[in-house]
């Protein structure tokens, strides 16, 4: 038995009959990739490899409003961006021990362990005998003061690791004045000396609000956050790129290749692929750059070129009807999430929806309709009969439609099948159309971290630690220059009241920092914009594969970066 | 059949990488000699199928194994053959796609060459109905330039894929004539192989030269024998799939709210799902196999799945992931029994609208009883093998359905005291059978192509390329042929009126083996992935460094290579035979007339009760 044991590795089997710790992963059932992954040297940029110092930019200001963003944070705004450089000598103290807590907030995203990683390795190397404080569960766990100190054995298993599952996440966010005073507590009582919170646009407006917070109330313990999204949305010139977007779309890219492949040996099917992003289509036209599937839909564009639903169909089935023309019955076709978000007149028929719903009135005959107006009911009629049931169905708590729930890429499938069928009746389309659905989410948010995502996640921990022990408070730690060798990337922070606009809720002014929306001019679109046409037509399928750890091409970055950065022709 | 098959491809950095990758052959087949060892006629696995299976089967049953052997090997009857004429194959997909069937085309492409460079390939364009309509494409080393170790079928494409009917077979008989073909080789899983077997036996009826030549290739992994230990496709399917799995068992575990119900494609069995369990550890599978044995219905699993769920509750765990084999619906008794009246109602014509109000009572109030998404699929008309369409039948949210309801139901009653269940659901299918071949089936499809060509040398007419051993490098793979008559069985149906009815000799897909190591190594842990979050992931599949020579956990565990074992016996019989000669002494002979004696005791014995014993469901 042993000898056929030894060929899947011995520890396969040894390794289950263990029993884990409460807490820590067990490497012991970890599969041969895993394991070499947790050993993977990663490198640094090369300011860490000599002593250095932080200067300071000029002052900041913010994204919109600066007079807004200045009474909300009067005792942040305008702060320089920091960079580090090398120096004679270590500028940055280093006999003090810090006390620094960290917390992963929102949706998971490959990188986020390495994150943590880097804070855990800054500190061991130039802070010895600090201590790193994981809060449980996202900012609940600051609320609640639920928290287990970080040791290296701990962190060891989830070295270069996918998931958030070291000190998982939570989406609460700490907004009223009672949250604030619970984290306060909570800080104060752990004697924190900082803060690292890793999150989205959200998470990040948020740690500015504590950091504020804290430095109002003559509070010690300093505030840095760590852009993480895989959407893509949070970014900015400072801050090129947000992690685990690498990754994610690398991982949905493999499954839209092979779908592609799959397409192209059946030859009878039309793939819509539904990719997440609610609010940008990034994942989207990042995945659309690295596969050339026949149709994107960018919702950037479609709210442009104020679209309707009719003309996003339309333009679907003309593409299906002229490649049935050059003998093609298959294609792709990418779908962002967000899609009908885009489209301003479903925005009009929900709130209409949602009116008419509130009153009660809806009868078995549909006379209820007669309440929508006359451009509203058209649009309601268009949409397919199972979309309209589970609008007027399926309801949240407070009785509104669920937007979010509807799939758009059957909801496609279901108004490009009756416009076709139209067609048939007509005489003008004579194939048979066969639409499968596909919506690719989850499976790309906890994946094992691509190289690129593992490296950018740890200088961006080395660099979160860095700025908290030089004294730094509401930046976003910032790694640039990622089209050239890490080596020669830079590390430095950013002012996070400087990617800042206001929005107007309830009558008061909020502070966002506004998510990265598709550029229409941005190179990464430009691109795909001056090839999409041939894609359409004829078939230009690329099957990136899957992600490699090791060997040529294992270091590539995506194309929405290096295009961005003008890295790439 | 469209018209961009067999072009040149636009390939990715990594595509490019993998399409310079040569798989290197075993030291058999190496060298431009075929040796080729036939041993004893072969049997069926069923001896009460025997008489049925020879009426089918008058010209190629029980033919013998086929074993090619290395250049140096000394085995004195071995036929060697040195003199090549010119050959011509056609070869045809035929079937589902499976990473990896470009490379049997490959393999079968570079042996003919090396042998006579004067050879020829065809193949044939948009499957079995390019068979039929005579649409080749001649394989030369441009048009492989870009489908080495290459996923998907679209060098030549696939079709509906069956040749059964006469006048799929006559098609099949004219085309092979008019092209002049020496052989035919056929690339498709267990339905695929039937006919190939059933093509063979009509070429030889007919007086065709043509031999036929069957390839194990399906993603299902549910070809297999003692003859054929994997089917090419399966490894990377499953290791693509369990990657995939692994990242929401992560991200279950990251976000402690969610239950993931994922369906896993693969066919009627529960190949796919059990070795995907044994990459990933998900918390749960449910085995269609173990569904069947232990008759368990609807209500018995969902029972199971929510007892899991407050255990895990109990114990603060409010996510999870729970695997489910597309084929599971045709194990639940209950669903099977419905379907089976609905397909049969659909057979006679009725409207699908009409078919609620013309069930059996039974039937009638487990339908009514369903959520309205399962009723319109399971209304769907069979697929041509008159399985139900399992990749449309979304088992996964009807278990997810039930499963909520139950513990909406528990929460309220208060036996339940976890967090309010949220499930989603996932349908891993076409993502994983159209990816990039991993490097264990580039490697066997690139073998079992260059078996494909010394079995059409050694002149075989119904066998199945095989490679066994596989489990060890490929420096030790065996390679050899069985005929594909002796891996079928017959089914027997029991009437009404008491009756039976007897099937056609088919391969039939073969079941989880509940008494494997593979499931036996589920079992002994089953407890721990349900409780304890051991999850575990394969990653993306490596070409390069750690992981790349990973295989199939089912492959490893299992004790196989049957036709080494064979090959051993054989050896033993020879040895026995050259020892008992006439002449030897009185105590040898006594001796092995006395061990002979209780060694044939000891075998009829098993032997009469593994053929009572075995049955199909």
């Amino acid at each position: 038995m042993a000898s056929q044991l030894d060929l899947i590795g011995g520890d396969y089997i040894a390794g289950i009959s263990i029993n884990p710790p409460t807490n820590s992963r067990v490497t012991s059932v970890y599969s041969e990739v895993q394991a070499s992954r947790i050993d993977h040297t990663l490198p640094l940029p090369s300011v860490f490899k000599t002593p250095f110092k932080i200067i300071d930019g000029p002052p900041s200001s913010s994204a919109g409003h600066p007079e807004e963003i200045e009474k909300l944070f009067p005792n942040l705004f305008g702060q320089p961006s920091a960079l580090l450089v090398p120096n004679q000598s270590n500028e940055v103290s280093s006999d003090q021990k810090l006390k620094i807590g960290v917390v992963l907030s929102g949706g998971q995203a490959p990188g986020g362990h390495n994150v943590i990683c880097g804070i855990f390795d800054y500190l061991q190397e130039y802070a010895r005998g600090s201590s790193l404080f994981g809060f449980r569960g996202g900012p609940a766990g600051i609320m609640k003061g639920k928290y287990i100190e970080l040791t290296s054995e701990f962190v060891y298993p989830y070295r270069n690791q996918g998931g958030f599952d070291m000190i998982c996440s939570g989406r609460d966010k700490i907004e009223t004045p009672e949250q604030f005073k619970q984290a306060e507590e909570t800080v104060t009582k752990m004697d924190l000396d900082g803060l690292v919170v890793i999150g989205g646009d959200d998470s990040n407006t948020n740690a500015c609000l504590l950091a504020e917070h804290f430095r109002a109330k003559n509070m010690k313990t300093l505030v840095i956050g760590c852009p993480k999204t895989i959407d893509g949305d949070l970014k900015s010139k400072e801050v090129p790129t947000s992690f685990g977007f690498d990754t994610a779309c690398k991982i949905y890219s493999e499954m839209i290749g092979n779908v592609m492949i799959d397409a192209r040996s059946t030859g009878k099917y039309y793939h819509f692929v539904r990719l997440m992003g609610r609010a940008a289509s990034h994942i989207t036209l990042e995945c659309a750059l690295q596969t050339h599937p026949n149709i994107t839909i960018i919702g950037e564009e479609v709210f442009e070129k104020k679209l309707t639903l009719k003309n996003v169909t339309d333009n679907i089935v003309d593409v299906i009807y002229k490649r049935a023309e050059n003998g093609y019955n298959y294609g792709v076709i990418l779908v962002p999430e967000g899609l009908i978000d885009f489209i301003p007149e479903v925005q009009q028929l929900i709130s209409e929806l949602n009116e008419v719903l509130a009153e009660g009135n809806v009868d078995e005959e549909g006379q209820w309709k007669k309440n929508l107006k006359k451009e509203t009911l058209e649009i309601f009629e268009f949409l397919p009969q199972t979309i309209q049931e589970q609008l007027m169905l399926e309801r949240d708590p407070h009785g509104n439609v669920q937007v979010a729930k509807i799939e758009t890429e059957k909801m496609l499938i279901q108004m490009v099948e009756t416009e076709l069928e139209k067609k048939k009746t007509e005489g003008t389309y004579e194939r048979e159309f066969m639409g499968k659905s596909h919506f690719f989410g989850y499976e790309g948010r906890c994946g094992l971290p691509t190289n690129f995502d593992a490296t950018y996640c740890y200088a961006l921990g080395y660099g979160a630690g860095s700025l908290l022990q030089s004294g730094k408070t509401g930046l976003i730690s910032s790694v640039g220059n990622l089209a050239a060798p890490v080596e020669e990337w830079t590390v430095g922070g950013t002012a996070l009241t400087s990617l800042m606009d206001v929005e107007r809720r309830h009558g008061k002014f909020k502070p966002v920092i506004k998510k990265a929306m598709v550029e229409l001019e941005g190179a990464p679109f430009k691109k795909f914009a001056s090839q999409r046409e041939e894609w359409a037509l004829k078939n230009r399928y690329i099957s990136p594969g899957p992600i490699q750890f090791k060997g040529p091409g294992s270091d590539a970055r995506n194309h929405t970066l290096m295009l961005e950065l003008g890295a790439q022709a | 059949m469209d018209s961009d098959f067999g072009i040149p491809r636009e390939l990715s950095p990594l595509q490019q990488l993998r399409s310079q990758y040569h798989p290197e052959l075993p030291p058999c087949l190496q060298g431009t000699t075929v040796r080729v060892e036939l041993g004893d006629g072969t049997t069926v696995a069923k001896a009460g199928d025997a008489h049925i299976i020879a009426r089918a089967f008058p010209h190629t049953l029980g033919q013998p194994l086929a074993h090619f052997l290395r250049a140096t090997a000394k085995v004195a009857d071995a036929q060697i053959i040195t003199e090549h004429p010119v050959k011509r194959v056609g070869i045809v997909f035929c079937g589902r796609q499976a990473p990896g069937g470009h490379n049997v085309v490959w393999g079968l492409y570079e042996a003919l060459k090396v042998h006579n460079a004067k050879n020829t390939l065809l193949g044939f364009l948009g499957g079995s109905e390019g068979l039929f309509a005579q649409k080749t494409l001649e394989i030369t080393d441009e048009v492989l330039q870009t489908y080495k170790n290459q996923g998907g079928y679209d060098m030549l494409g696939r079709t509906k894929d069956q040749i059964r009917t006469t006048e799929q077979v006559n098609a099949a008989l004219k085309a092979c004539t008019d092209l002049k073909l020496d052989s035919l080789v056929i690339i498709g899983g267990v339905t695929s192989n039937t006919d190939a077997a059933h093509l063979a036996e009509f070429f030889a009826e007919a007086k065709c030269s043509t031999k036929v030549v069957g390839v194990p290739v399906t993603i299902n992994g549910d070809l297999k024998n003692q003859f054929v230990e994997a089917n090419v496709g399966f490894d990377t399917t499953c290791k693509v799939n369990s990657q995939l799995i692994s990242n929401i068992c992560t991200d279950a575990l990251s976000a402690e709210k969610y239950y993931y119900f994922v369906r896993l494609m693969g066919r009627k069995h529960s190949h796919v799902a059990l070795e995907c369990t044994l990459q990933s550890h998900p918390n749960m599978v449910i085995l269609g196999e173990e569904v069947t044995a232990s008759k368990l219905t609807i209500f018995d699993i969902i029972k199971q799945i929510c007892d899991a769920v407050q255990a895990r509750a109990e114990q603060d765990k409010n996510h999870g992931v729970i695997l489910i084999p597309e084929g599971l619906v045709e194990s639940i008794p209950e669903l099977y029994a419905l379907l089976k009246e609905i397909h049969g109602l659909l057979k006679e014509g009725v409207q699908v609208d009409n078919i609620s109000t013309q069930l059996s009572s039974w039937s009638s109030a487990l339908f009514e009883f369903l959520p309205p998404f399962i009723k319109k699929q399971l209304l769907l008309h069979p697929e041509s093998d008159d399985s139900a369409q399992l990749s449309q039948i979304e088992t996964e949210k009807l278990l997810a359905y039930l499963v909520e309801t139950e513990m909406n139901k528990r929460l309220k009653e208060g036996t339940y005291k976890g967090k309010k269940f949220n499930a989603i659901c996932h349908f891993f299918g076409y993502q994983a059978r159209g990816s990039l071949p991993s490097k264990f089936d580039c490697d066997y499809a690139y073998v079992l192509g260059h078996v494909c060509y010394h079995i059409l040398a050694a002149g075989l007419n119904g066998y199945m390329a095989t490679v066994t051993n596989l489990k060890s490098p490929v420096n030790k793979w065996k390679c050899g042929a069985a005929p594909i008559s002796a891996m079928m069985t017959v089914k027997r149906w029991s009437q009404n009126s008491g009756s039976t009815t007897i099937g056609r000799p088919v391969i039939h897909p073969a079941s989880v083996d509940l008494k494997g190591k593979a499931y036996d190594l589920l079992r002994q842990n089953a407890q721990k992935f349900l409780m304890e979050d051991m999850y575990r992931n394969p990653g993306p599949v490596q070409y390069d460094g750690p992981g790349a020579d990973a295989k199939a956990v089912s492959l490893c565990v299992e004790d196989q290579d049957y036709m080494g074992k064979i090959k051993k016996l054989q050896e033993y019989l020879d040895q026995v035979r050259t020892i008992v000669k006439p002449g030897c002494s009185q105590d040898v002979l006594k001796a092995a007339l006395s061990v002979m004696a209780s060694v044939t005791d000891v075998l009829t014995t098993i032997s009469s009760s593994s053929t009572s014993g075995q049955q199909f469901a």
